[in-house]
């Protein structure tokens, strides 16, 4: 009774009982997914923004707007590079703040953050709720 | 007197037009977050203000071509003077710094920016989630 209440248990399981096999589940294929596409658009956002801005940095420029330095482009990449290895989501928009800056923005809901990096690399991390400031902190 | 013509106060019912480059990318139409409140964060050229052009002397088209940098392209965003006043946005003629036509939110300046980021940051996040009516473009080669 014993024996068969064992065989019962590990070869046949009751219907809809999940058997751990060590391969993987549709939650860790789910998991590794959304880490590859994190990873992925990362890349995406440092090779086609970042990099070519540093190539190429008149693409941006006009009467109007000073494109990022290379020092802002380079700071910015390290947090890219940083952000992207913490498995981090994607930012939402990396941009030239036009005085020679970057400003790196994620949302959800009425949550808005911003990494400010100015022309000459120094960072502020700012947090906004519903479009008003909530904190404001230089980055080291 | 005759008041010159674009040196008349700017009136309450009046659309003012703000240049917006594409190369910034600032204007994301595929975004949920078109518009980033980066449109209306003071440079350190915007020592009297914002430049914004006044829709009764100039279309929208007229603003994307006003000292067009070669081929570049430019989106308009139209905003209406009295919603920008009741959000605390100063606005006023300035054809002197532009020509006929130019007005300048004086409020939204580098020293403003300077002394209180918190603040103006929180007037452009109102500007570009309320008080845009439009935007146009993007005009240009």
């Amino acid at each position: 009774m014993k024996m068969r209440q064992a065989t019962s248990n590990t070869l046949t399981p009751e219907p809809g009982r999940r058997v751990e096999t060590g391969a993987a589940t549709g939650d860790t294929l789910a998991t590794y997914s959304e880490t590859t596409g994190n990873r992925h658009a990362w890349q995406e956002f440092i090779d086609h923004r970042l990099v070519d801005w540093g190539r190429d940095p008149l693409q941006l420029g006009d009467s109007e707007l000073v494109p990022p330095t290379p020092t802002a482009i380079r700071r910015a990449i390290s947090f890219a590079l940083t952000l992207r290895e913490g498995d981090l989501p994607p930012p939402k928009r990396i941009v030239p703040d036009g005085d020679g800056g970057i400003v790196i923005e994620r949302w959800h809901g009425p949550v808005t953050v911003s990494i400010e990096i100015s022309p000459d690399g120094l960072a502020e991390f700012v947090e906004c709720r519903e479009g008003r400031v909530v904190s404001r902190a230089t980055i080291e | 007197m005759t008041v010159e013509a674009g040196n008349e106060a700017v009136a309450d019912d009046e659309i003012v037009f703000r240049r917006i480059s594409d190369a910034s990318g600032w204007y994301d139409p595929a975004s949920d977050r078109p518009l980033a409140w980066l449109a209306f964060r003071p440079s350190r050229r915007d020592v009297d203000g914002i430049s914004v052009w006044r829709s009764k002397f100039k279309t929208a088209r007229e603003v994307a071509a006003i000292g067009a940098s070669h081929g570049k392209r430019y989106f308009v965003v139209s905003l209406r003077v009295q919603r920008l006043r009741v959000a605390g946005v100063v606005v006023k003629a300035s054809p002197e710094l532009g020509g006929v036509g130019h007005a300048s939110l004086t409020n939204l300046s580098t020293e403003d920016y300077t002394k209180n980021k918190d603040r103006v940051r929180e007037m452009a996040e109102v500007i570009v989630r309320q008080l845009v009516e439009n935007i146009d473009g993007p005009f240009g080669s």
